[in-house]
């Protein structure tokens, strides 16, 4: 019985609920409430890698809490493995400071925000926590609602639209989701991912096939796969860009981890190569990712080009994942690390920029590097990133995503990573060139605010510190892209071994 | 069998509304008629008449009702309806802007 | 402890031999001239300047000793930012366009060597196979600028500030040939006529060139060239040579780069005929002319004869090209090396015509008079400078064993009279060739350029990224359409395994 784990989830759901209590009492406390509740957060992830990690590194983690003392068969637990223990300090340490960021960054319906937001903390935690395949349902259900309603947190036209389309596609996929997992309980009795995992043989092939078709369309549409893409761009783009760096940085990272631990733990590969499905899927991925860089290019609005570059790059992890070898494995996990990092910075630096230009466009880059260096050359630092130049850590999981592809015998696929990465060069310099260019009478005028689209930071300062901290974050851990590599290797032998 | 039919009649009647209507509502309504589908698929399929579940000496698992599915089904009521909710939440909200709530009025859903 | 570890990491990463020792003082050595020619050229942000090349020099100590795949690529992209970020000094678009054309190249090196690992090459080294040494050749086409792929160099070699045209010109871009020269000890025809290809080609349009630091470009290309043939020879005499050339080409590339900038300022244009009276004005940047486009030419007493001379000679023994259905080759091979020295000698002496010796006999009031117009006064850095090429550049030529020591079987001594006569000739044809000619004056050239390449891929990316926008999104329903249609496909697929 861990505590710990529980701890995780309801630090952040009982904080989401604190706010409103607060908001009555007193307003200013509630940045205190805010900041204290994402540091205890963090000390819980904290703690639990420090007491666990020789376990971790022995490859024998495995911490399960059963709520209200019920056993496994019938109640529902937690359970935290090595392939959790990373997804959840990803989320909690980057979680942490885009809500640090957003202290900064809204200035307005604050209250709503942050009750908000922490609610997707909680179901993210629980996404990645729970040992119950219907509660993983309900969490997913619960970051789709949450979420949609940030989207939704502009409350303009466009914004609505966008989560209208948003939350049709996510409900669809939900109840796709749902009914997969009824079948699974008819046919097992059992909601409990172990027993699921150990009893998954004994269904007849023709309900098991049914199962993974409907699990892999609803990830597929969550994760926003090609033909399911059209809800991304512009849901990752209307909303404010904190809320942004968070779905599009962390939470299609919660969906990879719900169609690794599905279709690996659950199911197990060798179901999916049975069935012919494997091939068919890097193929689709990977098409996928051609497209997402493809439409990026069309994307004037800057955070759209971010949001279909997100598709691209997801494409290309799930394609990776989908080939199971050491090296495959190996470089998906790298590369949602790293996509994770300089997504996240990216769309806070970019959230940092836009206030201090008229609009999204590229036009309206004009100059802005000359008037806002500093956070200038992080945007670009994670460009580089993006499209794959060392030391930076995009580069070492596409060397390893290629390596696996060639080595797999997909050498097309690995010309298309290749060529992935060259179309995003285009697409990503045009923001770089526009923000460099400056005429010369305009370099004489000193450097002063275009004009403010939401309402003024009012806490400036906090902004750019969390921007430069991502950034140095991103620096720091291509230089010391070694320090991963025996931590996912236990994740990896972990997946290939079970 | 019979149940599994008028889950599939139902869940796709929910989806043709979905894919056909232009109307806002009716999505939202395609979507709810989705949903129930699966629930009373779930709960119908899942009755076996007992007495109460309440797990005391001298009661045999097999004499009471199957409790889990309707923990289930609640929750995935209250899922629903908070779905449902925020749909027609933004409902109101896209009238607002376009005071005509089709979708053939509504051109910013397609990209 | 941490000492074996140190030694540990560089004993499994790095290989130090002669060869390697040579190479990197050769690269330390011309680094060290453009410094410090960059003490006067670089007007602003020299720090800055200096901190990047710091960067670039570790960065190339690593592509020179490392036979880790991963550390090399690493390292060779270090390179490529760090010289980018140098051309910043000249302007963005520069920048832009170097950074563009190497990162194709560094996409198409990264999938060649991805596939050599995966074809058991774990380390740098020997390659056996053929088509394997050729896609290398294809991958490191662009990086060092063999036929096909050079046409980036002359635009970027031409408009970069001097001392960054050095370091590209002098030592960048041999870096791929340092590493062919482990990749292929054995020969490849492949390179051997891409080397002559780029010969002719490079000296036929130096010979037309009328801008100076056009001319060097091409003549760069060239130059290579002669490399191409020596490795490609697969000689141990070729071998040598082409360690020769690696080594001549870079000091006097260096050498001339550098001067090139004082002449610039000197005379406010790049046109060669517009270089009047160097002599009088600036006489240790003519001597430094002088001696280095004599050692490029191949004159004897200085190292470039003896390389030219192994060249020849190895190409001369190389057995299969001799024959082909028993016709003799050899004297037709001969014939084309002796053309294409003839071309190298006649570009240089076409320069020299024009820029030092078409005045160098007027009277020596005219002299004292050119003298007072004097516009740049070398500074005391630049006058060590040169010197140190001169002196260097002599002292080589007159100690080869100073490099030939330390490689064994490259002993070589003058002992060969034919070379002499062979040149003499060679030299004095050229002067008939030209005074026919009347010094080949050309028509003022554009500086040539490939922008337009990019913008006309930029724009079908676009135009393409439009259109598969318009195809795919339809309207909202027919979006949503995609989902059923998918779950059917996907559950008719599965339903056809039994």
């Amino acid at each position: 019985m861990e505590l710990n784990i529980l701890l995780l989830i309801l630090i952040p759901l009982v904080t989401a609920f604190l706010i409103p209590l607060v908001d009555i009492i007193n307003v200013k406390i509630r940045r205190f409430v805010i900041i204290s509740s994402v540091l205890a957060e963090v000390l819980v992830s904290l703690f639990i890698i420090i007491s666990q990690y020789n376990l971790f590194l022995a490859g024998k983690l495995d911490l399960r809490y059963y709520l209200g003392g019920w056993s496994s068969m019938l109640g529902i637990t937690l359970a935290l493995d090595s392939l959790s223990l990373i997804f959840s300090i990803l989320i909690s340490f980057s979680l942490a400071l885009i809500i640090i960021y957003s202290i900064g960054f809204i200035g307005h319906h604050e209250g709503k925000y942050y009750a908000l937001i922490f609610l997707i903390l909680a179901a993210m935690q629980g996404t990645v926590l729970t040992g119950d395949i219907f509660n993983l349902h309900i969490f997913i259900e619960l970051i789709t609602i949450t979420s949609a309603a940030l989207v939704a947190f502009k409350r303009n036209r466009e914004g609505i639209e966008a989560t209208l389309k948003y939350i049709i596609y996510g409900v669809i996929g939900g109840l796709f989701f749902l009914v997969a997992v009824f079948l699974i309980y008819f046919n097992l009795g059992s909601l409990n991912i172990g027993i699921i995992a150990s009893n998954f043989a004994q269904i007849n092939i023709k309900m098991k096939t049914t199962i993974i078709a409907l699990f892999l369309t609803s990830i597929l549409i969550k994760m926003g796969i090609f033909p399911f893409h059209f809800w991304l761009p512009k849901a990752h783009s209307v909303c404010p860009s904190s809320v942004s760096a968070l779905l599009s940085g962390v939470l299609l990272k919660i969906y990879l981890y719900v169609f690794i631990r599905l279709f690996w733990d659950i199911f197990g590969f060798g179901l999916l190569k049975e069935v012919g499905l494997d091939y068919f899927m890097i193929y689709l991925a990977l098409f996928s990712s051609i497209i997402g860089h493809i439409l990026a290019l069309q994307a004037d609005d800057v955070k759209k080009m971010l949001a279909y570059s997100s598709i691209g790059h997801v494409g290309m992890i799930v394609g990776v994942l989908l080939l199971n070898t050491p090296t495959a494995l190996y470089g998906g996990l790298l590369h949602t690390i790293s996509h994770l990092l300089l997504k996240t910075t990216l769309f806070l630096t970019v959230g940092y920029l836009i206030q201090y230009t008229n609009g999204h466009h590229v036009a309206d880059f004009h100059g802005v590097a000359y008037r806002n260096p500093g956070i200038f050359i992080a945007f670009t630092l994670g460009i580089l990133g993006m499209i794959g130049i060392p030391p930076l850590p995009g580069f070492y999981s596409k060397w390893y995503i290629v390596q696996a592809f060639i080595e797999s015998g997909f050498v097309l696929a690995g010309v298309l990573v290749i060529g992935g990465s060259i179309i995003s060069l285009f697409y990503y310099l045009r923001f770089i060139y526009r923000g460099y260019s400056l005429l010369d009478y305009e370099k004489k005028i000193k450097p002063q605010r275009v004009g403010v689209v939401l309402s003024a930071f009012y806490r400036e300062r906090i902004v750019t510190d969390v921007s430069y901290v991502m950034t140095s974050l991103v620096v720091f851990s291509g230089l010391f892209i070694w320090l991963f590599k025996q931590p996912l290797m236990v994740v990896v032998w972990a997946l290939i071994g079970g | 069998m019979f149940y599994h039919f008028i889950f599939i009649l139902l869940f796709m009647l929910g989806l043709y509304t979905i894919l056909v209507q232009d109307n806002l509502i009716k999505l939202v309504i395609g979507l709810t008629i989705m949903e129930a589908a699966i629930f009373l698929w779930v709960i119908a399929t899942n009755y076996r008449g007992g007495i109460i579940p309440i797990l005391q000496p001298g009661v045999i698992e097999a004499d009471v009702v199957n409790p889990i599915p309707h923990a289930l089904i609640l929750t995935g009521i209250v899922i629903g309806a908070s779905t449902t909710a925020l749909l027609l939440t933004l409902v109101i909200e896209i009238n607002k802007f376009a005071t005509v709530i089709t979708l053939d009025v509504l051109k910013g859903l397609r990209d | 402890m941490g000492v074996r570890i140190i030694k540990g990491f560089i004993d499994s990463n790095f290989i130090i031999n002669e060869l390697n020792l040579i190479f990197f003082a050769t690269g330390l050595l011309i680094t060290a001239f453009t410094l410090l020619s960059a003490y006067t050229q670089i007007e602003e942000k020299r720090r800055e300047y200096y901190f990047l090349n710091t960067i670039y020099i570790m960065s190339f100590l690593v592509v020179i000793f490392s036979k880790n795949w991963l550390l090399f690529f690493v390292a060779w992209e270090m390179v490529t930012l760090s010289t980018t970020l140098m051309l910043l000094w000249r302007g963005r678009g520069l920048a832009g366009q170097y950074f563009i054309i190497q990162f194709f190249g560094s996409g198409i090196l990264l999938v060649v060597i991805v596939v050599a690992i995966s074809n058991g090459y774990a380390e740098i080294g020997a390659i056996n196979e053929l088509w394997l040494q050729n896609l290398f050749i294809l991958g490191f086409g662009i990086k060092s600028a063999l036929f096909f792929f050079f046409f980036w160099l002359p635009p970027i070699h031409s408009q970069a500030p001097a001392p960054v045209s050095a370091i590209l010109s002098g030592w960048v871009v041999k870096l791929g040939f340092i590493i062919f020269l482990r990749l292929i000890p054995g020969g490849n025809s492949l390179l051997l006529i891409l080397g002559f290809l780029m010969i002719f080609y490079g000296g036929i349009k130096t010979l037309q060139a009328s801008d100076y630091k056009v001319l060097l470009a091409y003549s760069s290309i060239s130059q290579l060239g002669y490399i191409a043939i020596g490795i490609g020879s697969g000689n141990i005499y070729g071998y040598i040579g082409s360690i020769f050339q690696i080594i001549v080409h870079g000091i006097a590339k260096t050498g001339l780069f550098i001067g090139s900038g004082y002449l610039i300022r000197e005379y406010g244009s790049r046109s060669i005929y517009d270089f009047k009276q160097i002599w009088s004005r600036q006489k240790l940047t003519a001597l430094s002319l002088l001696i280095c486009f004599s050692l490029l030419m191949g004159t004897p007493f200085l190292l470039g004869y003896n390389s030219k001379y192994l060249i020849k000679y190895g190409l001369k023994s190389r057995l299969d090209l001799k024959y082909i259905n028993t016709i003799d080759l050899g004297p037709l091979i001969t014939i084309i090396f002796l053309a294409a020295t003839l071309l190298s000698v006649l570009y240089s002496v076409r320069f020299l015509y024009w820029a030092l010796f078409r005045d160098c006999m007027v009277k020596k009031q005219e002299r004292a008079i050119y003298k007072t117009k004097k516009v740049y006064f070398l500074k005391k850095t630049d006058r060590l400078n040169l010197i140190a090429v001169i002196f260097l550049i002599l002292m080589l030529g007159l100690y080869p064993g100073l490099i030939t020591s330390s490689i064994k079987e490259g002993h070589f001594d003058y002992g060969s009279i034919a070379g002499f006569i062979e040149f003499v000739a060679i030299l004095f044809l050229s002067l008939v060739i030209l005074k026919g000619l009347a010094g080949y004056k050309t028509e003022k050239s554009q500086i040539p350029s490939f922008n337009f390449l990019f913008n006309k891929i930029n724009k079908s990316l676009y135009r393409v990224s439009r259109n598969v926008y318009n195809f795919i999104y339809q309207d909202f329903q027919y979006q949503l359409l995609c989902i059923p249609l998918f779950l059917l496909l996907l559950l008719f697929w599965l339903s056809l395994i039994k």
